[in-house]
């Protein structure tokens, strides 16, 4: 087999930062290559170079046997080379079709956009592909999961020889994900070349014919995924065997009640819903995605106005009618999209990790600096966030990091309820046990953790006590060895 | 308390160099352009002159600052301005003892006009752009029907010195008045909660909601804020003029918001901040009496001056959204 793309010591230098370092990376054609690492490690820069998106410090870069140098994503395009972002770059005003065929609508003679020709061919791409989405919709209004595949389209609909997926699943609900594995299938049964980076293993195990690991900005190895397991790749990536991914639960609950619902009900969204946790208990919500799972946390944090019901903290009701009450009553909320609503792009580290808990660091609304920097260092310690300094803009940050800037954020409030919503999204599989165990250290502190999760093994890992919603109601309440994941499926489909 | 102000006194000036480097060069360039256009601009008087108009434009560019972070923009301050610059000489009228009242009255008024633009920016959910453009068109209605199309009233003596009087040959009250007010502008937008709030809500709305950040609060001050500082304008400019004008304040929609932009604050909001609009605003103020002193017709200065804004806005955008 003869290779199709070849990096050669490639180094790239931001600011401080040896983002990477010598770094060799090669693809055969016709092969599903994952590249793994921690947050940081420069998986996405490697590829952003290759896209053309940053230009390198120095190094080689041949394809199809020819050496190439893309100044910019057209020149890559070119060649052949798409990625799929791991942010989307999506116009929520424009249509499916428009967004998938934009910059290179087919025209007709006169050279205006020839409507009907672009909707034929997407449409005959969402039958190639068998994917759930109509042509017409306005993308704004699609579910996240529904843009990222709207996002793969308009890469594919560009047929290109070698495509880049960037934490493609991160944002996708079970049934996609599956979706995507397909689409993988098919382009590789054309000879397409696929580099893809994540951090979940079952995916890696599933899709890919070798595996790269990164760390530190350095190349570790390339193996071929038949020849490796989840220990060895963890061995490669931290630098030794990580044991216990999850902490211990809960040997026996008390009996103290300390967070209760009663009769939650969100018009259209929610119905119903009454659940208590006990002292020392982690509550995990699982369900199919767009069964109020999202809605009901957001209900919880003020977010979503409810219509009736009542919330009861260690006994005590608390009234909750906008985001300000749930932070006076001490709810933080982890939502499930950094970057439209978890973190302000081009502000500081340090304005993003203050930013919700302002208010305990001031005098007269005069914001105190001194205590705003210690804050902000000692939690980006805490959480081991990889940043140049608290004055880094948070875009530049790995996507981890960015989760773990979140993550700092809501930590700030020193909450007593913390609903996180897929909290691990993007993040590495250290920083992954290091917050499962910062969950746990917190419900055993005596505060409610309360986690929505498309990750069944995490809800299983973690939660003392599950919650499965189907159409807005809870159609599954289980405990102990009843957490399983068929019992859990069963919830999710309504057959419990 | 004591070791904070240091810090602060310490950390404002680098800052606002720092963060609007560029403009301050396109500033000093623009000087010394003038001076070889116009030999003697550089003087003493002269550039006293020039401070002493972009008081009033900074001062109005103040609110548009607060307005522009947050992601709005404030197209009635023209006619603030024309209205309070009636209004309060009618009330002065000429006399020193009525001056306090009529600042009262017109801070009101500010403060109403500004509540109304943030209100139905808020609760209609009407955009800004639209709303202050309707609400300065009512309210320069009203102006000319308060003044029955001919405006009455001259300055009390006191507002007179104030805007006129060169104490020292280089700064009238008004200059004082203006730094005074840029100043707290930049330490209420760098120090206090409400600056980091306006800054949070111009770069994600929904992150900021999320964050608990109050959403109407903080628009409807920046709002209220705009409305009062186009008061202050329009009284300090019957002090200026002597007497006021149906079209006192004309000019200062689109030069407040040239000065915010020119300043480097973004257009869309959540980036920049006063540092930058002070050095805008002289430089308005620059190209307006630049263009005067060449003896451009009226039409000529109008064009030559959009292009001017529009050179400095590409050379500074560009610099900023490389970043
Ligand atoms: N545009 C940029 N400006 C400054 N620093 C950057 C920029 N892009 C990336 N970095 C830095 O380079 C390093 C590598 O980042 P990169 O995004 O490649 O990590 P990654 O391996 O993709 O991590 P993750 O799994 O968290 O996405 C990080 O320390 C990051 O802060
Ligand atoms: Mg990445």
């Amino acid at each position: 087999m003869k290779y199709i793309l070849e990096m050669k010591k490639i180094n790239k230098r931001f600011g401080g930062i040896q983002a990477l370092q010598d770094v060799d990376f090669s693809c055969f054609k016709g092969e599903v290559h994952a590249l793994v690492g921690e947050n940081g490690a420069g998986k996405s820069t490697l590829l952003k170079i290759l896209a053309g998106l940053y230009q390198k410090d120095s190094g080689a870069i041949s394809f199809n046997g020819k050496a190439v140098e893309f100044k910019n994503p057209q020149e890559a395009q070119r060649a052949g080379i798409a990625m799929v972002y791991q942010e989307l770059t999506l116009f929520p005003d424009m249509t499916v079709a428009e967004n998938i065929f934009l910059n290179q609508e087919p025209c007709n003679r006169w050279g205006l956009i020839n409507q009907s020709e672009i909707k034929r061919r997407v449409t005959e791409l969402i039958t190639k592909y068998n994917i759930d989405l109509n042509p017409d919709d306005l993308v704004g209004y699609l579910p996240i999961a529904k843009q990222q595949m709207v996002e793969i389209l308009k890469i594919l609909a560009r047929e290109p020889e070698l495509i880049i997926f960037d934490e493609p699943t991160s944002a996708l609900a079970k049934e996609e994900v599956h979706k995507l594995y397909e689409i993988i299938n098919a382009l590789k049964k054309n000879e397409k070349t696929i580099i893809f980076i994540s951090h979940r293993f079952e995916e890696v195990f599933a899709i890919a014919d070798r595996i790269t690991v990164f760390k530190d900005g350095k190349f570790v190895a390339t193996v071929l995924t038949r020849e490796t397991n989840q220990d060895m790749l963890i061995r490669l990536m931290v630098g030794r065997p990580l044991k216990d991914i999850f902490p211990k639960k809960l040997v026996q609950a008390t009996k103290k009640i300390i967070f209760e619902v009663k009769n939650l009900n969100v018009k259209g969204k929610l119905s119903d819903i009454s659940f208590q946790i006990r002292e020392g208990e982690v509550l995990g919500i699982a369900g199919l995605q767009g069964h109020g799972q999202t809605e009901l946390l957001k209900a919880l944090a003020g977010i979503l106005p409810k219509d009736s019901g009542d919330f009861f903290i260690k006994s005590k009701p608390v009234s909750i009618r906008n985001p300000i009450d749930a932070i006076q009553a001490g709810i933080a909320f982890v939502p499930e999209d950094r970057k439209t609503q978890g973190l302000l792009l081009n502000l500081t580290v340090r304005e993003n990790i203050a930013l919700k808990s302002l208010y305990l660091r001031q005098i007269l609304n005069f914001i105190l600096l001194d205590k705003e920097r210690e804050f902000v260092n000692r939690l980006i310690k805490e959480l081991s966030i990889k940043a140049h300094s608290c004055e880094q803009q948070t875009v530049n940050l790995s996507g981890g990091n960015q989760q773990k800037v979140v993550l700092a954020k809501e930590l700030g409030i020193k909450p007593r309820v913390i609903l996180f919503n897929e909290p691990t999204r993007g993040i590495d599989v250290e920083t992954k046990q290091e917050l499962y165990y910062l969950m746990r250290q917190l419900a055993n502190e005596g505060s409610i953790v309360i986690m929505v999760s498309s990750d069944l093994m995490e809800i299983i890992g973690m939660s003392d006590k599950v919650l499965v919603m189907y159409e807005g109601k809870i159609s599954a309440e289980l405990t102990k060895e009843n957490i399983s994941e068929e019992n859990i499926m069963r919830g999710a489909v309504g057959i419990a | 308390m004591e070791s904070k102000t240091k810090n602060w006194v310490s950390e404002i000036f680098p800052e606002i160099i720092k963060s609007s480097l560029l403009v301050y060069l396109i500033l000093l360039l623009l000087l010394i352009i003038a001076e070889i256009v116009s030999p003697g601009f550089l003087s003493f008087l002269h550039l006293g002159n020039v401070l002493r108009q972009a008081s009033f434009l900074g001062i109005v560019a103040i609110g548009q600052t607060f307005v522009i972070l947050t992601g709005g923009i404030d197209l009635s301050v023209a006619s603030i301005i024309t209205l309070t610059n009636v209004v309060s000489a009618q009330i002065m009228n000429g006399s020193n003892e009525n001056l306090l009242l009529a600042l009262v009255t017109v801070i009101a008024i500010g403060a109403v006009v500004g509540l109304a633009n943030g209100s139905g920016v808020c609760f209609l959910k009407i955009p800004p752009l639209v709303m202050t453009l309707g609400v300065g068109s009512v309210v320069q209605g009203i102006a000319l029907v308060y003044s029955k199309g001919a405006p009455k009233g001259y300055a009390a003596p006191l507002i007179r010195f104030i805007s006129n009087e060169k104490i020292g040959g280089l700064i009238s009250g008004a200059v004082i008045l203006w730094l005074i007010l840029g100043l707290l502008t930049i330490v209420v937008l760098k120090y206090t909660t409400f600056g980091r709030n306006v800054y949070a809500l111009g770069t994600n709305v929904i992150a900021a909601r999320y964050a608990g950040v109050n959403i109407t609060g903080v628009t409807l001050c920046t709002y209220v804020l705009a409305g009062i500082m186009s008061a202050l304008t329009g009284t300090l400019l019957v002090g200026y003029t002597g007497t006021s004008f149906l079209d006192a304040g004309t000019t200062y929609t689109m030069n407040s918001i040239a000065a915010v932009v020119v300043g480097g604050t973004s257009i869309i909001g959540g980036r920049g901040g006063y540092g930058g609009t002070i050095a805008g605003a002289i430089i308005m103020t620059i190209i307006g009496s630049l263009l005067t002193i060449v003896h451009i017709p009226e039409a000529g200065r109008q064009i030559a001056q959009g292009l001017i804004i529009l050179c400095l806005v590409l050379i500074y955008g560009r610099e900023k959204t490389r970043g």
